[in-house]
């Protein structure tokens, strides 16, 4: 099954040469591999370890998050909104599942 | 009748031969018969899901390793979800109210002698220094 | 108030007080709340190949997490970098009692000097905030996070 992300921009039309935030949220429950279930067994490690953010298909950033980020994390960049253009966030986890979204980035 | 007790003598005797693994949790009736049978302390940990403080333990103190390794040398973790019929039945009769709680008994001559209790989340050194106090007011070898 | 936040809070006036000694000592010495150098010293050498003392404190870098967390499970951090764009290559972020003390790597390239995401802190300890220069420099921000001690009613 496919990690499911949700991108948002703020402001959603920013003006060009105005700063945006992206907003990357993905549904994982990260697993650090510590937690105890309810019978005390340790939950095994599962948590996304590569995240990927392109602007017409050049990466732009790239995330290494671990054990220490929080279930269905949260990922925050800015930019300069130069130009309208396709952002793409790919994802995957230590499972070998993974994940991909795009979004559109329109100026005002 | 005779062959039912047999049964039952048998198969407490194989809960005391057989490796039980001590590094996770049971239910109440199945931890407070290892204790019993294993001369172990009998840690009862009321839990709930909505709780942060109880995810807080489940994650980084009951998983730690000096935690874990106490645990397993001395005691057996009875795991009671606080919300289920049994885990209200459970806390009323041992006055455990709120999670995370954790009460301690010693089998007895077979009945049950509280050994101790906590409230609330901990620190993992913290943690680890009140389990070994149990553990030695107790008495016996292991308590690191 | 409820039920909940009530025996929170004084569960909490009972941790306060606990904490008062730890927190008196940990002030005598100059350092932050639950500051452990020597296990964020493994991070720091797995992750970086550095120490802590080639870490600069820098008011260039800015970093916003609560002073305060109810849990430990989701703290959210933000971090920011008062330089050139063109002249950050990374941020880290590492807290000093988690068993694995590195919490993310975010490598930058072409976005501002920006990241927020959300935490796992094992325990009451300082966030630290690595920024990495192109020119090799680690500018550091420091803050410790208290994750409070409770139990739910």
């Amino acid at each position: 099954m496919a990690i499911n992300i949700l991108v948002r921009f703020n402001p959603a039309k920013p003006k060009a040469g105005d700063e945006v935030r992206v907003q990357i949220v993905v549904q994982h429950p990260m697993e650090p591999g510590t937690r105890r279930d309810a019978s005390g067994k340790q939950i095994p490690a599962d948590y996304i370890n590569e995240v990927n953010v392109l602007m017409d298909n050049q990466l732009i950033a790239q995330v290494k998050p671990g054990p220490g980020t929080s279930a269905n994390p949260l990922f925050a960049f800015k930019m300069k909104a130069t130009k309208a253009g396709q952002l793409k966030v790919t994802c995957k986890d230590l499972n070998g599942q993974t994940g991909e979204k795009t979004a559109d980035l329109t100026l005002a | 009748m005779r062959y039912m007790l047999l049964v039952l003598v048998g198969s407490l005797l194989m809960v005391s031969a057989q490796e039980v693994d001590f590094d996770r949790w049971y239910p109440y009736g199945q931890a407070s018969q290892y204790a019993q049978s294993q001369g172990r302390i009998l840690m009862v940990y009321f839990w709930s899901h909505a709780c942060p403080y109880c995810d807080q333990m489940n994650t980084f103190v009951l998983s730690d390793e000096a935690v874990s390794k106490a645990l397993r040398q001395r005691f057996v973790v009875a795991s009671v979800d606080s919300q289920s019929p049994e885990g209200r039945a459970l806390s009323t009769q041992m006055r455990a109210f709120g999670t995370p709680s954790f009460v301690f008994f010693v089998p007895q001559g077979g009945t049950w002698k509280e050994a101790g209790r906590l409230f609330g989340s901990r620190t993992r050194a913290q943690f680890l220094s009140e389990l070994r106090q149990i553990c030695a007011k107790v008495g016996g070898e292991g308590c690191g | 108030m409820d039920r909940r936040t009530f025996l929170k809070a004084s569960a909490g006036a009972v941790a306060g007080s606990m904490l008062a000694n730890q927190l008196t000592s940990a002030l005598a010495q100059g350092g932050l709340e639950g500051e452990d150098i020597a296990n964020l010293e493994k991070g720091l050498q797995q992750v970086l190949g550095k120490s802590f003392k080639d870490l600069t404190p820098s008011q260039q870098v800015k970093l916003v997490a609560p002073t305060i967390a109810e849990s430990g499970a989701n703290v959210p951090v933000e971090i920011e970098a008062s330089l050139p764009a063109d002249q950050v290559k990374a941020i880290h972020c590492f807290s000093d009692k988690n068993a694995n003390p590195l919490l993310f790597t975010v490598v930058l390239n072409g976005v501002l000097p920006y990241y927020a995401t959300r935490v796992r802190v094992a325990e009451t300890a300082p966030v630290r905030a690595v920024v990495e220069t192109k020119d090799g420099k680690f500018l550091m921000a420091s803050q410790s996070v208290r994750v409070t001690v409770g139990g739910c009613g």
